[in-house]
């Protein structure tokens, strides 16, 4: 018992990342039917900035991740300012799709030039990532307690912004009817900066706690964001609750199958689940097809 | 009017086409012996291109191949400098430049000195066959010297055999490359996945006699990979294989499969991969309460590997075809002194840049060999004749002969103490 | 070639439309360019590397016109059919040891089935999600190839064999470049092929508005199939290409990231045209190359070139050039020729009407059509019945018009009668076929011919080609023989190219014939939409509101103009209208809707004097 127990917990800790990007992910698509493929690599030089900071420059912790957050915001802020804006008011998604993915390479290679590919260690104080507990023969790393707790607090503070500020009716009215939401007098522009900024800074915080698991490399956000891309697919695209709920299935799924199907299957098991679930439910789990034939 | 003309245009551009299709056969025999020669006889051509300022001087002697001067030899380097595999390039790089300066410094070898250029591949095949026909052809380097990425060489290295140009390649894990009949210009000195494997199964059996072991492989889901298993299965400790786990290059966690070792009750987890997945694999297997002795492979036998695990890196073996890049020995001392002073971080000093450094050495005592004639004909004949040739004690004495390019069959044990990669004892395949 | 009948001038030479042709002044170009490079290959034969890199792209990039510059199809698993093309050219070369002629048709077959196997999610999703679900396909297949290690060799690749056509031995280098460029050329050639022909006028339709292309009688998911078949098959063959290229395929290199790649070239190349492929393929290829000597920087100025460039020109490299093209040709060159001054549509000598026209023969008919049954048809959203148990008849050759205040149902009905609204019941016949169930596009083949309130029209396409649209079931040639623009197609298409032009003399809009649809005014865009579905033939003609936004005047005009074309097919039309007078002019019999129901029925003048409709509707 205790096994599927900890299996759970390892699948739902990978899961967390995934939610977390998927999340970031669906949260720009469903208001501006935006696919930002440079969410991983963002996520990733917000994680390399708190390393900084702290390790290369002496902050201390806490104020590292601060800085970092706040210049990844600013950052958010102004790609968004100078690449994205100009070409919403063409109406055509392909052009700022492909500048995600031009802004993808070359944040990643500044990143590389700046901190080069060997990877590094994020410490974090106490190096409480070494610490495991063992209650029975359930094993808990005191980290990945905090990675839960991150990810829950991040998901209330996301719940929160949506549900309870205008900001988030905002952002609803908008991924509901683009039309109807300029009427009742929504600014889009507003809508889409914050919502860059807010997707992007739950992609640092994944960026950050998902360091010292992963370590700092260079593009180790990348997998986790095709990963969290997955899950997003899984989840609908438009849901983000359903985001949340794929990534965290995904986790599972993966956990599982390479514990148990047969070596040769173990790898391509989760992919290929999640792409039976697809050609049953093309519009993914938590979204009615309906909702994909409107946009 | 203006309508006829192009269409008096494209009728003689479809002649134009017809007759080139028609005369393929003569077309095709001069355009392969022009590609031949910009392959195979192009080392003529090209060469008394190069070196035509030379020829008076040199001529009653010898032809020297395309790519060397009076005064250099230039070389092509094909490594991934970006993506997830950059570190390794990076540090493989470093080694090569100290061995560059090291020998240009001294004088260059029968007056000439080495240079070579670096370009990108990102493990992508693509690029790395474009970057192949880039050194051969244009940049018209005299050989090939690199050292990561062996799954982009397979694809490349059909044009450095046809382009009449020697690959020198110290980290090659591929069976494949070994074959001297396939590959005649082609030279490494580390032993292949599959052998470095089967002198782990041999050890194990010989040195713990008296213990009960259950063994765990750990290997990529990759050509690598499954040679790696094959060489365990042909080794004397084939019957302690219990449990067979692969890992993708996307993987995030291997949780799963050390709790599968944990279920298996393993003794021993032998793990192929890089040192930042060695190190989280340690780190995992001490969270999940995996307690076995954990073997790495070549690539995790960097500092790197201890950096990053801290403690839980302290008794980890490594399995290695080198000495520690740290162990107290003339040529690492030399080359970690090199390294450093070249501005090399702790983190690089590991198996990749060792390997390139050591290769380095094999290069410069096959260029010494071969003399001042430098042909690709002397050179290889240069690197057949290498005997008991002596590292400074990174490897066992090098040996290579007509029917073998690899020079090195031996397997070293190594184990982290005291935050160190120490060597234990030679093993034999 | 018109003295058969009368003197008369066709609209089509008149106004200087040009006929349909075997070869293009673009293929002149495409041709003479590809002759070239197939004469320099060996003098360049130090690139051949790149420059077949970038032939495979080009090609990878054509076979994606297909499917997302035409069809509008999003796809981010394109890869696989590379992949496909890849290891089957591995297999065939090595187990079987047969060259090219074996390879290249079955690499061909195989992905043009998977292409279509990949392309069945299309029909239930929109384009957005589609290439969502496609990257998932991407995903699982470069999975699947590495488990499946006979077929690809799993993680360690597979390498090639011989380079061989029918036994014949080449080298690679210099002449796999000229075997790339005659790969190149066919493919570039049927892709051409098919965006002038039927298909490619389909598949734009149905990108630029599925629901009026499906109106228009169009297989909308016939079509989504094939040209995920097509792009497949053309991807094979780059496949092929590519691994006698590269003489070795790794499973991996034909995941997510290469799939994006290929996507990426075409939008920066332009994803409508070849040339778009092209000039996509020289940049991803290209690029790095001019870059070797920056080799450090190499990452950061491609994507900062990427930025810059999609920020500048976002409908990518096809559209700068065009536009500095526009640039030079307005500065430079209109000058010179300004004083040749402009061709205009010469008059019309003659005034016969185009009806009279021998190329609508076979649209004229003694036989009335277009008797058209509603039996009890009912349309409820949610709780609210929008048509309620509906029955009326039509009679064959009637013009009938459909009044009724906002939201009585009229369109409702509309809707449910052409199949455009799901959940309708009751039974629907026109001309003793019941079309009860049927689809869209089915309907309309039947003879049910629409416009639509709010203008559907198809952005980017011509007047003409919208007029051509509607003729798409006339013209009788296959999609096979369409691709290799065989002489029946060529045929066919001048064929249909006189009528579209006779037909839009007829609408008054013959002037405007090479305009997109979206520069026309409100008025003429009306028309337009009328001349689409006039164009189809139908046996009853449905307007709906063809007079909301116009004066009166036109509106009168442009329905005379209607009903001249209906009588001469012996037509009947039914018309939706606000504008009373307007039904009252045209039609014979007008029936009242009322929320939802028959409310009076019966000849103009009974109708206005009915004291319930006086009341429900003319009242105020």
């Amino acid at each position: 018992m205790t096994e599927y127990i900890q299996l759970a917990w390892q699948g739902l800790v990978s899961g967390f990342a995934y939610a977390l990007i998927g999340l970031a992910l669906v949260m720009v698509f469903k208001t501006a039917r935006i696919l930002n493929f440079a969410a991983g690599t963002m996520a990733g030089v917000t994680g390399f900035l708190a390393h900084w900071w702290a390790a290369d420059q002496g902050m201390p912790f806490g104020v590292a991740i601060v800085f970092a957050m706040i210049l990844t915001a600013a950052g958010t802020y102004v790609i968004e300012r100078l690449t994205v804006r100009p070409l919403v008011k063409l109406g055509d998604f392909l052009p700022i799709v492909i500048m995600t993915l031009g802004i993808e390479v070359l944040l990643a290679n500044v990143s590389l030039l700046w901190w080069g590919g060997t990877a590094r260690r994020y410490r974090v104080p106490g190096d409480i990532d070494r610490i495991n507990w063992i209650i029975g023969d359930f094993r808990l790393n005191a980290w990945h307690v905090v990675v839960a707790a991150t990810t829950f607090v991040t998901l209330s503070i996301v719940g929160y912004i949506i549900n309870q500020t205008e900001l988030g009716l905002g952002m609803k009215a908008f991924a509901e009817d683009q039309d109807a939401a300029k009427l009742m007098g929504v600014k889009e522009s507003t809508v889409s900066i914050y919502t860059w900024v807010l997707s992007a800074l739950v992609g640092g915080v994944t960026g950050i706690v998902f360091a010292p698991v992963l370590f700092l490399q260079q593009d180790y956000m990348n997998i986790i964001f095709i990963k969290g891309f997955v899950a997003a697919i899984l989840g609908g695209f438009l849901s983000l609750s359903g985001g949340v709920a794929g990534g965290l299935l995904l986790g599972e799924l993966e956990a599982f199958t390479i514990k148990w199907a047969p070596r040769e299957i173990a790898a391509a098991l989760p992919v290929v689940i999640v792409f039976i679930i697809l050609l049953i439910r093309p519009h993914g789990l938590f979204t009615r097809a309906k909702q994909h034939e409107r946009v | 009017m203006k309508n006829k003309l192009w269409k008096l245009l494209a009728l003689l551009a479809v002649f134009g086409l017809l007759a080139a299709g028609c005369g393929d056969d003569d077309d095709d025999a001069s355009s392969s012996a022009s590609s031949d020669s910009a392959s195979a006889s192009e080392s003529a051509s090209d060469s008394s291109d190069s070196a035509s300022a030379s020829e008076a001087a040199e001529e009653e002697e010898c032809e020297v191949a395309r790519g060397v001067s009076d005064t250099e030899i230039l070389f092509g380097s094909s490594q991934p400098m970006t993506g997830n595999l950059a570190a390794l390039g990076e540090a493989a790089v470093l080694a090569m430049e100290v061995t560059r300066d090291r020998i240009n410094d001294g004088g260059g070898i029968h007056g000439r000195n080495i240079r070579f250029i670096v370009q990108d591949d990102a493990y992508n095949p693509e690029l790395t066959t474009s970057n192949a026909q880039y050194f051969i052809d244009q940049e018209k380097v005299f050989a090939i010297w690199a050292s990561i990425g062996s799954a982009p060489l397979k694809a490349a290295i059909g044009i450095h055999d046809e382009g009449n140009t020697p690959t020198l390649f110290p980290w090659a894990q591929d069976l494949s490359f070994y074959d001297v009949d396939a590959h005649p210009l082609f030279f490494s000195v580390n032993p292949s996945a599959y052998a470095q494997t089967k002198g782990f199964g041999n050890y194990l059996v010989e040195n713990y006699p008296d213990e009960e072991l259950a063994v765990g492989l750990m290997t990529i889901n990759s050509v690598d990979g499954e040679q790696t298993v094959d060489g365990f299965k042909d080794s004397d400790g084939a019957d302690l294989l219990v449990d067979e786990q692969t890992w993708e290059r996307d993987s995030t966690t291997y949780g799963p499969q050390i709790l599968s070792f944990i279920d298996s009750g393993v003794t021993d987890v032998y793990v192929g991969t890089g040192d930042t997945q060695f190190a989280q694999f340690l780190l995992e297997s001490d969270q999940l309460g995996l307690e076995a002795r954990f073997w790495g492979s070549t690539g995790t036998i960097s500092q790197n590997t201890i950096d990053l695990a801290g403690e839980l890196s302290e008794g980890a073996l490594g399995v290695n075809v080198i000495s520690s890049a740290t162990a107290d020995k003339p040529g690492i001392n030399a080359y970690k002194e090199a390294m450093l002073a070249a501005g090399a971080e702790d983190a690089q000093l590991g198996t990749a840049s060792l390997l390139a450094y050591t290769g380095g050495l094999v290069l410069e005592e096959m260029l010494e060999r071969t003399g001042p004639c430098l042909t690709v004909e002397n050179f290889v004949a240069a690197g057949e004749s290498i005997k008991d040739f002596d590292t400074g004690g990174i490897m066992r004495p090098l040996n290579f002969s007509a029917d073998n390019h690899l020079g090195n069959n031996d397997v070293i044990i190594l184990e982290v103490v005291n935050g160190e990669w120490v060597e234990l004892v030679i093993g034999q395949e | 070639m018109s003295e058969t009948t009368n003197k008369r001038q066709s609209a089509l030479e008149r106004a200087g439309i040009p006929q349909p042709s075997f070869l293009k002044k673009n293929h002149y170009i495409g041709l003479v360019g590809i002759v070239l490079m197939y004469l320099l290959a060996g003098t360049f034969s130090s690139y051949s590397q790149t420059i077949n890199m970038t032939i495979i792209y080009a090609i990878i990039g054509a076979s994606l016109i297909v499917v997302f510059g035409l069809a509008g199809q999003l796809t981010l698993g394109h890869t696989i059919f590379v992949a496909c093309g890849v290891f089957l050219s591995a297999n065939i070369t090595t187990a079987w040891g047969r060259g090219l002629e074996t390879e290249l048709p079955i690499a061909f077959a195989v992905a043009f089935v998977l292409g279509m196997i990949v392309g069945f999610p299309s029909l239930r999703v929109n384009e957005l999600y589609l290439a969502l679900a496609t990257f998932a396909v991407a995903f699982v297949g470069v999975q699947i190839l590495f488990e499946w290690k006979e077929f690809t060799g799993g993680g360690s690749g597979k390498g090639i064999g011989d380079l061989e056509f029918f036994g014949r031995e080449f080298s690679r280098g210099p002449t796999l470049v000229r075997i790339g460029l005659v790969i190149l050329l066919f493919s570039f050639w049927v892709v051409g092929n098919i965006q002038d022909g039927r298909t490619g006028r389909s598949m734009n339709a149905l990108r630029t508005s599925e629901t009026a292309a499906r109106a228009a009688g169009i297989p909308v998911a016939w079509l989504k199939i094939l040209c995920f078949g097509i792009g497949g098959g053309l991807a094979g063959w780059a496949g092929v290409l590519y691994i006698h290229t590269l003489r070795y395929g790794i499973p991996e290199n034909f995941g997510v990231n290469l799939s994006i790649i290929v996507v990426l070239a075409l939008i920066i190349g332009g994803k409508h045209r070849l040339m778009g492929a092209v000039l996509g393929a020289v940049f991803v290829r290209w690029l790095p190359e001019i870059l070797r000597s920056v080799q450090e920087y190499e990452g950061v100025i491609y994507g900062g070139v990427l930025v810059i460039l999609t920020l500048w020109s976002p409908d990518g490299l096809v559209g700068m050039f065009e536009r500095l093209g526009g640039h030079i040709k307005r500065l430079a060159i209109d000058p010179l020729l300004s004083k040749n001054g402009e061709k205009a549509v010469s008059e019309q000598t003659n005034v016969v009407s185009p009806l009279s026209s021998n190329h609508l023969e076979s649209f004229s008919s003694d036989q009335l059509r277009g008797a058209l049954q509603i039996k009890n048809a009912s349309v409820a959203f949610g709780g609210v019945k929008a048509v309620d148990d509906v029955s009326f008849e039509i009679p064959a050759g009637a013009v009938t018009g459909l009044i009724g205040s906002n939201g009585a149902g009229k369109t409702t009905l509309f809707n449910a009668v052409t199949g455009h609204v799901k959940g309708a019941t009751g039974q629907f016949i026109l001309d003793d076929q019941d079309l009860t169930g049927k689809p869209i596009h089915i309907r309309s083949l039947r003879g049910m011919g629409r416009t639509f309130q709010n203008l559907n029209l198809h952005d980017d396409l011509t007047v003409l080609e919208h007029a051509l649209l509607g003729l798409d079931r006339n013209i009788k040639y296959n999609r096979v023989s369409e691709s290799f623009r065989l002489p029946w197609v060529i045929r066919e298409e001048k064929k249909a190219h006189f009528v579209a032009a006779e037909i839009l003399e007829h609408m008054d809009l013959l002037e405007y014939w090479n305009d997109k649809v979206e520069d026309l005014p409100y008025g003429l865009q009306k028309r337009v939409d009328v001349v689409r579905a006039l164009a189809t033939n139908p046996s009853i003609l449905l307007l709906d509101e063809p007079a909301a936004g116009l004066p009166t005047a036109e509106a009168l005009e442009m329905m005379k103009k209607v009903k001249e074309f209906a009588q001469y097919t012996s037509a009947g039309v039914l018309i939706i209208e606000h504008n009373v007078e307007l039904v009252a002019d045209v039609s014979e019999r007008v029936i009242v809707l009322d929320t939802g129901a028959i409310l009076a029925d019966g000849s103009p003048e009974e109708v206005m004097k009915d004291e319930q409709v006086i009341a429900a509707y003319l009242g105020t």
